[in-house]
């Protein structure tokens, strides 16, 4: 399961951020600070709704929080707790 | 001689002249001497001795008329440096150890290795001999009046007396293999003759001889040929001796005396101790010296040295070839024996050499007198010891001594005549108390023997200096009677300055001498190092007066117009910040220009304004070549203070009192360290204190080069200014810096280059391939504020110290809204309270605009140079690092410009790589995109050629200009509020605008086709505002405490705005249109334009409150 979300994660990363040559998402550390990749606040949009569509799950807007998105670690952790809730739910 | 004579007996003979007056004529010509023989007399002109309890001639002659004998058990705290030695070099065990007594120098390791541009490393690894010979020379040629470049370049020669086994270098190079290349001039005994002709670049002869015990007096002997024969103009000679292992019953050579004691002649005599010291004298042809004006000690005649040959046994003394050497020292002198008044003799004090001694000496002067008891004799060996190679020259200070105070020195232990001498049928008597030496109708001689265990002997003969008549001299300075005297004292650190004041204090004031030669040969006589005083004093009570005053008060604290002080260090250019006492080479140049003018200047000494001018200029760094200011007066060398050398330990020690096993550890001493017992190991970077910058940040590279010179020199601080071969650095170690920097660090730097990049800070800008960087300059990320222009300029403003709080509290965030021909339009506005310029004002910065960019690359690089930073506009487009606008889209621009590398043709930039991604880093940016770049943006962005500015030019302005206010929360409140209150009613109808927007995105987003018309417009309104609001909080978290009510709300609204926003960006990229999502976004908007109007509200009155009841406090206070 986790490595079916890890490799979806960084398909995700990949298709939805303008990654520059010299930065291989492959390469990243799952706790390198993502900001390198280019995210921010608007992509971090974009991600989200990336992840929503992948993932078949809906991020509460008042909980959404820009942490959530800094590392892949991170993302991960997210959607694996809230899929998890909405199995259990 | 001859045809003197001759003509007197043929006067008598033919009756011209009484038998009476021809007798008397013959008599004194025979007494006198040759008078052409004058003229190859040697003058001995400088003097510098070294001997247990007598650190000058005056304290030695001291210790000997007050019959003192030095001789005592070797030194406790020097005991256990030698046990290493030992432990080396004998087979004795520790508890066996019984070291001997003798005439020992309380310290041998101490040693001034900055003042001779060692490093404390080399000096540790180097020899004592060296050192002490080192230093001897020196204080000798000051001693002279020649110190500074007066003798750089001459012909002058080093004979030196020296015969030693080489234990320190020995034990190095078994114990320390891996510091052998740096010990190896520090140990190599020739080089104790060479390292002052080094130093000083004398181009005469230098050399070592090695007669054993007589080996200094044959270097004396050698130097006075060698002037006679004009092999060098001036000669340095001397000996040096220290005992590194004296022990009792080891490397005994059988002359040693069991009762710790010398009796020459004595009937007890059994043998002599040994002892320790070091002698320099610089000598001088006569007639050269005297023209010169030059202090003269003493004259030595004449000398002879000889062997003798076959005798008993190899080291047995012969008194045929001692008898011999007189003779021919005699001869050589040009002398009658029954001139002499007192004989120096070798007096070993053993019951056989003191016989023979006799018997030579005495057989000598029966070819040509049979006077009795005319002659005084003694031995310094009484005093002093037997200081071996050193010996001879010890004996001959000790004459030059005698005929200097012009009295008969007294010999120690002397009870009863050794029985197998008969003084009293002999020329010779013993003399055992001081005595007046009355003057007859010859000047005051003197003989001086050395025997060596070598069977060469030598003899010298001196005479008292010439009598220099007061006449001449005042005749000639009949007209320069001048009012004010002009002396400066240099050091090569304050301590060592004010040291000197104390000892022209003590010294001047027992001078018999003219204050007018006191300062000339101080002024002219002595180098002339950063550390400066300049006086100007009317005689010479007002001359101790000034030095009484200077040596009671901090220099630094000097006011005065007659005495000047000043400390200065050459840099290389005015590039390296000129700040306190750095003089750029230019300004220096400046300096020693004006001096020459003056100098030039029809000159008189009783211009006081022209004499105050020049201590001015010269304790700002300026060369003065004082003479000049002598030019027309006949002045005189006189001794006047020494340099006060500030010494340190220098030592390799051995630790063996712990460890009994072989592997000892073996530390390198350094004054630093009070326990003395330092391994050796690398120093680590960590540890490396670099100085020389003012703002303290030193690069990477920097570092390493340090690291590396850390460990090749043995010091831990190290100014990035300094000089590889200033600091101890030299022609081998530069080799070892070029291994180690590739070793260590990959560098690759020759020792040629080396010799030409010399200081760490060129080394590293060479190596960078001529790399000026403008540093510290950090990029800053906290924050990022309207336009790049300003996000490009805030790290000037960090880097000169300035705070950019002043411009965020300038502006005022507005809420703007404009109709148009039915078109709307929101955006966000920062209004200004103050312009610009100001505000760069307050910061502390000098902006320059400029209008045109089309020598972009010559331009930026000249003002990096000058160490000011540049922003620049650029079109995008060219950027080549840039990964969203390179070759795709054109972009006006900025980009802060603070270094360049030449070499590769390279700015350094702080720039982000693509819009997204606000975070600034540092870079690098070929010149040519630059170029494009700047000549793109005139063409397709600047609205008119030369209206809009191309780029700015940033200065720090000096602090005359300007005083930095202090930044406080109490200081932004009032600044904020302040703006806040002048734009009250443009804040109010800004607030106002958040109604119309949400009347106008209520009607926007009412169905998805209005939605997909205006989504872009929403987007980028809502992108500024979160932006403005981003900015908001950084200023609040400035304004107020942590928790406060205000950030709070802040915090609240923001997070109200970026749910607005989502809702909005979640349309656009997931284009499903959902009305209660935007009905609910509405509903936020018309809390937010509560919200918003409410934080304003609350955010004035805390504003307020703080305020007044700061001012409150504020008259509570003064009442």
């Amino acid at each position: 399961m986790s490595i079916d979300i890890k490799e979806k994660v960084l398909n995700m990363l990949k298709e939805n951020l303008e990654v520059s040559e010299e930065v291989d998402i492959d390469q990243l550390g799952f706790d390198d600070d993502l900001s390198v990749l280019g995210v921010n606040s608007m992509t971090f949009i974009k991600l989200v709704i990336a992840a929503e569509m992948e993932f078949g799950m809906t991020w509460d807007d008042e909980e959404l929080d820009f942490s959530n998105f800094s590392t892949i670690n991170n993302i991960i952790n997210y959607i694996s707790s809230s899929t998890e809730n909405q199995t259990l739910g | 001689m001859e045809n003197l004579s001759r003509k007197i007996f043929e006067k008598v003979s033919k009756g011209r002249m009484d038998k009476e007056t021809a007798l008397e004529l013959l008599k004194s010509i025979k007494l006198e001497g040759m008078n052409e023989k004058v003229n190859d007399d040697i003058a001995i002109i400088g003097c510098s001795v070294q001997m247990p309890q007598a650190k000058n001639l005056e304290q030695f002659w001291d210790l000997i008329t007050h019959k003192k004998e030095v001789i005592k058990k070797f030194p406790r705290e020097r005991q256990k440096d030698c046990l290493g030695f030992i432990k080396e070099f004998t087979s004795l065990e520790k508890q066996d150890i019984q070291f001997s007594h003798g005439g020992y120098l309380d310290d041998v390791d101490q040693f001034d290795y900055s003042f001779f541009n060692l490093s404390p490393k080399e000096a540790a690894l180097m020899d004592p001999n060296q050192r002490l010979f080192l230093e001897s020379a020196w204080q000798c040629i000051e001693d002279a009046g020649y110190g500074g470049k007066r003798i750089t370049g001459s012909k002058t020669g080093v004979y030196l007396g020296y015969a030693d086994w080489p234990v320190y270098g020995q034990y190095i190079s078994k114990k320390q293999p891996s510091n052998i290349s740096i010990a190896s001039a520090g140990n190599t005994p020739s080089l104790i003759a060479s390292r002052i002709a080094y130093m000083l670049d004398l181009k005469g002869p230098a050399f070592l001889v090695d007669t054993a015990c007589s080996s200094s007096l044959v270097a004396v002997h050698l130097a006075c040929m060698a002037l006679k024969n004009n092999e060098c103009d001036m000669a340095i000679t001397g000996g040096v001796k220290v005992c590194l292992m004296p022990l009792d019953g080891v490397y005994e050579i059988g002359i040693e005396s069991s009762r710790y004691n010398t009796s020459t002649f004595d009937d007890r005599a059994d043998g002599t101790v040994w002892g320790e010291g070091t002698v320099s004298l610089l000598l001088k042809p006569l007639q050269k010296a005297v023209k010169d004006r030059d202090h003269i000690y003493a004259v030595i005649k004449g000398s002879a040295s000889n062997q003798d040959g076959s005798s008993v046994g190899i080291t047995a003394p012969n008194a045929a070839a001692q008898e011999q050497v007189l003779l021919e020292a005699w001869k050589n002198a040009g002398i009658h024996p029954e001139t002499i008044g007192y004989i120096e003799a070798h007096g070993t004090g053993t019951k056989l050499g003191d016989p023979i001694e006799m018997d030579g000496i005495q057989r000598a002067f029966r070819h040509s007198t049979n006077k009795k008891q005319f002659c005084a004799i003694g031995s310094v060996k009484t005093n002093i010891g037997h200081l071996d190679s050193a010996s001879g020259i010890a004996g001959l200070v000790k004459g030059i001594a005698a005929l200097k105070y012009k009295q008969l020195p007294p010999t120690l232990n002397f009870d009863r005549p050794n029985r197998n001498i008969a003084f009293e049928v002999s020329p010779i008597y013993v003399n055992d108390r001081l005595t007046e030496w009355e003057k007859e109708d010859f000047p005051r001689r003197c003989g001086v023997s050395s025997f060596g265990f070598s069977g060469t002997n030598c003899h010298v003969v001196l005479e008292e200096a010439p009598f220099i008549t007061k006449q001449n001299i005042t005749k000639t300075q009949f007209n320069e009677m001048n009012k004010f005297h002009l002396l400066v004292l240099s050091a090569k650190s304050q301590s060592a300055l004010k040291e000197l004041i104390f000892k022209y204090l003590d010294e001047v004031a027992l001078s018999e001498n003219d204050i007018k030669d006191i300062c000339y040969t101080s002024n002219t006589g002595r180098a002339h190092y950063q550390y400066r005083l300049a006086l100007i004093a009317s005689n010479k009570k007002d001359l101790l007066q000034k030095l009484d005053f200077l040596s009671s008060i901090e220099l630094q604290e000097l006011q005065n117009e007659e005495i000047y002080f000043g400390s200065f260090r050459i840099v290389a250019s005015q590039k390296q910040q000129t700040n306190g006492d750095h003089t750029s080479i230019s300004e220096k140049r400046k300096l020693d220009e004006q001096a020459v003018e003056l100098l030039n200047h029809d000159f008189q000494n009783d211009d006081i304004k022209i004499l105050r001018h020049l201590c001015f200029l010269y304790v700002k760094g300026a060369d003065i070549d004082w003479s000049l200011l002598y030019r027309t007066q006949q002045r005189r060398k006189v001794p006047v203070p020494l340099y006060p050398f500030q010494k340190k330990r220098c030592w390799i020690s051995t630790n063996i009192l712990d460890d009994a096993s072989d592997d000892q550890r073996i530390s390198l001493d350094c004054h630093d360290h009070p326990d003395d017992q330092v391994e050796i190991e690398e120093i680590s970077i960590k540890d490396i204190v670099l100085i020389g910058l003012q703002d303290g940040t030193y690069t990477s590279l920097q570092k390493k080069i340090a690291h590396v010179w850390a460990n090749i020199l043995g010091m831990k601080e190290i100014n990035i200014n300094d000089d590889f071969f200033e600091i101890g650095g030299n022609s081998i170690l530069s080799i070892k810096m070029e291994v180690d920097l590739e070793k260590k660090y990959d560098l690759q730097l020759t020792s040629d280059e080396i010799y030409e990049y010399r200081s760490i800070k060129e080394i590293a800008s060479y190596l960078n391939g001529a790399e000026i960087s403008i540093e510290p300059m950090e990029p800053f990320n906290d924050l990022y504020y309207r336009s790049c222009f300003y996000n490009s300029m805030f790290p000037i403003v960090n880097h000169v110290g300035g705070d950019m709080m002043f411009f965020l509290l300038n502006d005022m965030i507005i809420y703007e809204y404009e109709k148009d021909k039915r078109v709307e339009k929101f955006s966000i506005q920062y209004a200004e309270a103050k312009p610009l310029n100001q505000i760069f004002d307050e910061v502390g910065l000098h902006v320059k605009y400029r209008f045109h960019n089309n020598n972009i690359v010559e331009e930026l690089k000249q003002c990096i140079s000058d160490g000011k930073p540049a922003v620049i506009w650029v079109d995008a487009f060219y950027e080549s690092i840039r990964k969203d606008t390179y070759q795709k889209q054109h972009l006006d621009h900025t980009i802060l410009v603070y270094g360049f590398n030449e070499k590769e043709q390279l700015f350094h930039i702080i720039e982000h790589d693509r819009r997204e991604n606000l975070t600034y880093q540092k870079c690098k940016i070929p010149f040519s995109d630059i170029e494009e770049g700047c000549k793109a943006f005139s063409e397709h962005f600047a609205k008119e050629n030369g209206i809009t500015p191309t780029h700015y030019i940033f200065e720090r302005k000096s602090d005359n200009d300007y005083t930095q206010q202090n930044s406080s929360k109490k200081l932004y409140q009032t600044i904020f509020l302040n703006n806040l209150l002048t734009y009250k009613d443009k804040i109010y109808e800004s607030l106002e605008v958040i109604n119309l927007f949400s009347h106008s995105f209520k009607h926007k987003t009412s169905s998805e086709a209005h939605l997909r018309r205006n989504l872009d417009e929403l987007i980028e309104f809502l992108n500024d505002i979160l932006n403005a609001k981003q900015v908001e909080k950084y200023r609040f978290t400035k304004l107020f405490h942590e928790g406060s009510e205000v950030i709070y709300r802040l915090e609240q609204i923001i997070r109200k705005w970026d749910f607005i926003r989502k809702g909005v960006v979640r349309f656009m990229y997931l284009p499903v249109y959902k009305s209660e999502s935007f009905t609910l976004c509405y509903e936020k908007l018309t809390e937010l334009a509560t919200d918003e109007k409410q934080l304003f509200e609350l955010l004035r009155v805390e504003l307020e409150q703080t305020i007044i009841q700061r001012q409150m406090r504020g008259k509570k206070d003064v009442y």
